[in-house]
């Protein structure tokens, strides 16, 4: 049966989901990360439709172990990820560029320049070229549909996985795309065909495989003849401009902008490893000089920079140095580069900006992590020494800011507990505390909490427990009772888990109670040896869209006694909820009753008693 | 060339993302090519949001460069002030009077005194509007009995459909809202565009 869909406004996101359906995906695994959250999720909103199997994987090693075996069973498959992912699932890639796979299996990469919300801006084309496998750089959301469909076919005609790399002003960019028809197709059926050279790949067998995968790579262009890769626009001689991924589009508009449509050509590069040499060679041939402008890595720079010497191509280079390594690129620097290039010299009006400060990313009304530290705080007081509180990834990390400014570390996805113990190893004379949230757990911090006791160190875990994913958009992980489509499934309990692992001191708590949950803190940390606070309830924000879709109306509010208050602050300061506000003129807190969600925490934490519950709330 | 670049801004929760799907989607039924850019993660965190809704075929990348910005909605002061090294010579705004300063800089005063803020927007756009979209907004939502919902945003979409030269017209925008919206939540917001625009064109006199 063939299904229609007409032209319509879609997030890149969205667009690349509707591309690995329209390449007839049997399977898609992935762990949510800002900018890439949104293909699982279109995926999981169209797979009783199509019929494909979607998984929220409890990380990205494991989501690329799930869509390999896949693959190697024939079928289509998906790996989705933000780009700090494939480092997780790198020990994974990196030999399965070896094996080869049979179905078609993509890995979608969402890149984050700028480090819009990511610890660093690594840039994947680098990693596919590390790990030796090819990578495809769409730069709109159009793209992103027609690059996904055929990166399945590049995988099966090449037999190797194949990387699709997104940005955030890819990702998260609308546009109206068209999707072609798409048919319904008919799910393939999983077949393993015994192979030991192949599937069993380590010693000779490895080496074997390295082999084949180098002459693969190396005969990759010629067996991809035919694939829309490489794109001319222009036919300019002045300057050649060559550009990867999103930079496209700024090229485009900086050319129009500054009139050169008859100056220039533009050489755009659709993927970006293997390197199409011929191509670039082909052009270089016909410019003066050619500028690159491609967002971090000078990776496309010194790939061209190669392939020109090797050819005896003398046209000069220039890329990084005019177009900025780090960060990512708007018109204006694009603007800025290509005049520079071209040495065209403008009078420059000097731009207007006003400093203001940076709004702070507050925990939202009602939000569990925020009683969690306020509790912490207190039992902080209690403590003869300060300990060192290592942050990890997910919404408590926002406890490294106002008001609490509690978090004196953050590295990476399960950091925190993996460093606590080395703290605790090289002597540091403090208690050391390690802080995280229940996806991260099951992401990379069981192995870590195994070595704390494996290894024997004093060292607090705690755990905010808030049952969802919450940061990328409370996606369901093994803390919340059901699956990605909505099947229920038991919790795993971490309770148990750390019981299990030999955690000595183990405490669940309830976050909204905090005279109990510092209660446990002050006895967790003062406990000699690995101790453990579980801290548990659900992400107010999802309670709330999940009582809104039932049609349960808000409880009623905690309001302020202006007669009471004391004009103290410890609400707004200590405790730092959006929905407290303060009242200059009288120097008074009160509560915006259209953004508090009726929580109840701010009537524990006035030191006068002054917020009052009202009648039937609990 | 003929690209219109519509800058819409404001604080987390405040329904930029909304407002700009919804005036894309306008655009997109008109028959023109749209381009809209959003930024993710602090919509629900009070942080700052800006989007770009642009339109025209030679519009390709998702980003508003310096001074390119033709429209900006601000749905909240400082937001707009906050943006103003991306507003075009002769630019339009329409923003709302009702600031939303964070506790922490309300207490430390490090915003500065909101007349400053219309001050500079009088000065460096093309036309200024200083509309009370918040208090509208909250005398319709009252009147229709949906105390809790916020549709300042759809007050300014309104609004922006009688400045001259604005991409979307009042028909347009209200198909996509007959569309997205049903009963008494459609007549609500149905009214707050009316409002919006009725309250331009009673400025123009």
């Amino acid at each position: 049966m063939g299904v229609q869909v007409k032209k319509r406004l879609m997030l890149g996101n969205e667009a690349i989901a509707w591309g690995a359906i329209a390449a007839g995906i049997d399977l898609a695994a992935g762990y949510p990360g800002t900018p890439s959250s949104e293909v699982i999720q279109t995926l999981v909103d169209l797979a009783p439709e199509y019929g494909h199997y979607v998984e929220w994987s409890t990380n990205e090693k494991v989501a690329v172990e799930c869509a390999a075996a896949a693959a190697w069973a024939g079928l289509r498959a998906m790996a989705v990820m933000k780009h700090l992912g494939l480092n997780v699932a790198a020990d994974a890639l990196a030999t399965l560029a070896y094996t080869g796979v049979r179905g078609g299996m993509v890995i979608l990469s969402a890149g984050d320049a700028q480090c819009h919300t990511s610890s660093n801006e690594q840039d994947s084309r680098l990693f596919a070229r590390f790990v030796k496998l090819p990578i495809l750089d769409p730069s709109d959301p159009a793209e992103g549909f027609s690059y996904t469909k055929m990166a399945f076919e590049i995988s099966e005609r090449l037999e190797l996985p194949v990387i699709v790399n997104s940005t955030p002003r890819l990702s998260h960019t609308s546009q109206a795309v068209e999707l072609e028809p798409i048919e319904r197709q008919r799910h393939r059926k999983a077949q393993f065909l015994e192979d030991k050279d192949r599937w069993i790949c380590v010693a000779a067998a490895a080496l074997r495989r390295h082999r084949w995968l180098n002459s693969r790579l190396a005969e990759s262009r010629a067996r991809l003849s035919g694939f829309p890769l490489v794109r001319r626009l222009y036919s300019g001689r002045r300057l050649g401009i060559i550009t990867n991924g999103v930079a496209h589009n700024y090229v485009l508009e900086a050319v129009d902008q500054l009139g050169l449509r008859r100056e220039v050509s533009i050489l755009k590069i659709g993927m970006s490893f293997p390197f199409p040499e011929d191509e670039v060679a082909a052009f270089a041939r016909e410019v003066q000089r050619i500028l690159v402008v491609e967002e971090l890595e000078p990776f496309v720079e010194e790939q061209t920079c190669l392939t020109l010497y090797r050819r005896d191509i003398h046209t000069p280079v220039k890329g990084k140095g005019l177009v900025p390594r780090e960060g990512e690129l708007t018109p204006d620097v694009v603007i800025a580069a290509i005049e520079t290039a071209l040495n065209i010299k403008r009078p420059k009006e000097p731009s207007e900006t006003v400093s203001l400060p940076q709004r702070p990313l507050l925990f939202c009304p009602g939000c569990p992590h925020r009683a969690t530290y306020y509790a912490l705080r207190q039992a902080l007081r209690r403590l003869s020494k300060r300990p060192l509180i290592l942050g990890d990834i997910g919404c408590y990390t926002l406890a490294t800011s106002y008001p609490f400014e509690l978090l004196d570390t953050l590295l990476c996805m399960g950091s925190g507990v993996g460093m606590a113990h080395g703290f605790a190893k090289a002597g540091l004379d403090r208690p050391i505390l390690a802080v995280i949230g229940d996806s991260t757990l099951f992401h990379s911090g069981l192995s870590p909490l195994a070595n704390i006791t494996y290894n024997r160190s004093n060292v607090t875990v705690l755990v905010l427990d808030n049952s969802y994913t919450a940061m990328t958009g409370a996606q369901p992980n093994p803390s919340t009772g059901y699956t990605a489509v909505g099947e229920e499934v038991a919790r795993i309990s971490i309770q148990e888990v750390a019981h299990a692992l030999g955690f000595e001191y183990i405490k669940e708590v309830d976050a909204y109670d905090v005279k109990t949950v510092e209660e446990a803190l002050v006895e967790a940390l003062s406990h000699v040896g690995p101790s453990m606070v579980i801290s548990r309830r659900p992400c107010a924000l999802q309670v709330q869209r999940l009582e809104r879709k039932k049609g349960i109306s808000l409880k009623s509010l905690p309001k302020v006694d202006s007669e009471a208050c004391i004009g103290c602050r410890t609400c707004l300061t200590a405790f730092g909820c959006p929905a407290i506000k303060w009242d200059e003129e009288r120097g008074k807190a009160f509560i915006d009753q259209n953004r508090c969600t009726a929580c109840g925490d701010c009537t524990k934490v006035c030191p006068v008693g002054a917020i009052k519950a009202e009648e039937g709330q609990k | 060339m003929s690209v219109t670049n519509v800058l819409i801004v404001g604080v987390g929760g405040q329904g930029v993302v909304s407002a700009a799907r919804l005036l894309a989607q306008a655009v997109l039924d008109s028959g023109r090519k749209v381009t809209v850019g959003q930024t993710f993660g602090a919509s629900q965190r009070g942080g700052s949001v800006h989007t770009s809704v642009r339109i025209g075929d030679e519009a390709h990348g998702p980003l508003i460069g310096l001074k390119m910005a033709d429209f900006l909605l601000a749905f909240e002061p400082y937001e707009g002030l906050r943006y103003l090294q991306l507003l075009a010579p002769g630019s339009k705004a329409i923003v709302n009077d009702q600031p939303d300063v964070p506790v922490r800089d309300q207490l430390a005063k490090t915003f500065p005194p909101l007349e400053e803020v219309w001050q500079i927007l009088e000065a460096k756009t093309g036309k200024l509007y200083r509309l009370s979209a918040t208090s509208l907004a909250r005398r319709i939502a009252a009147r229709h009995g949906g105390g809790g919902l916020d549709i300042t945003n759809t007050v300014i979409l309104g609004a922006a459909t009688a400045v001259e030269g604005f991409p979307a017209d009042m028909d347009m925008l209200k198909q996509i809202f007959e569309r997205r919206f049903k009963s008494k939540v459609l007549s609500m917001n149905l009214e707050a565009l009316n409002a919006g625009r009725d309250w331009i064109l009673g400025q123009r006199g």
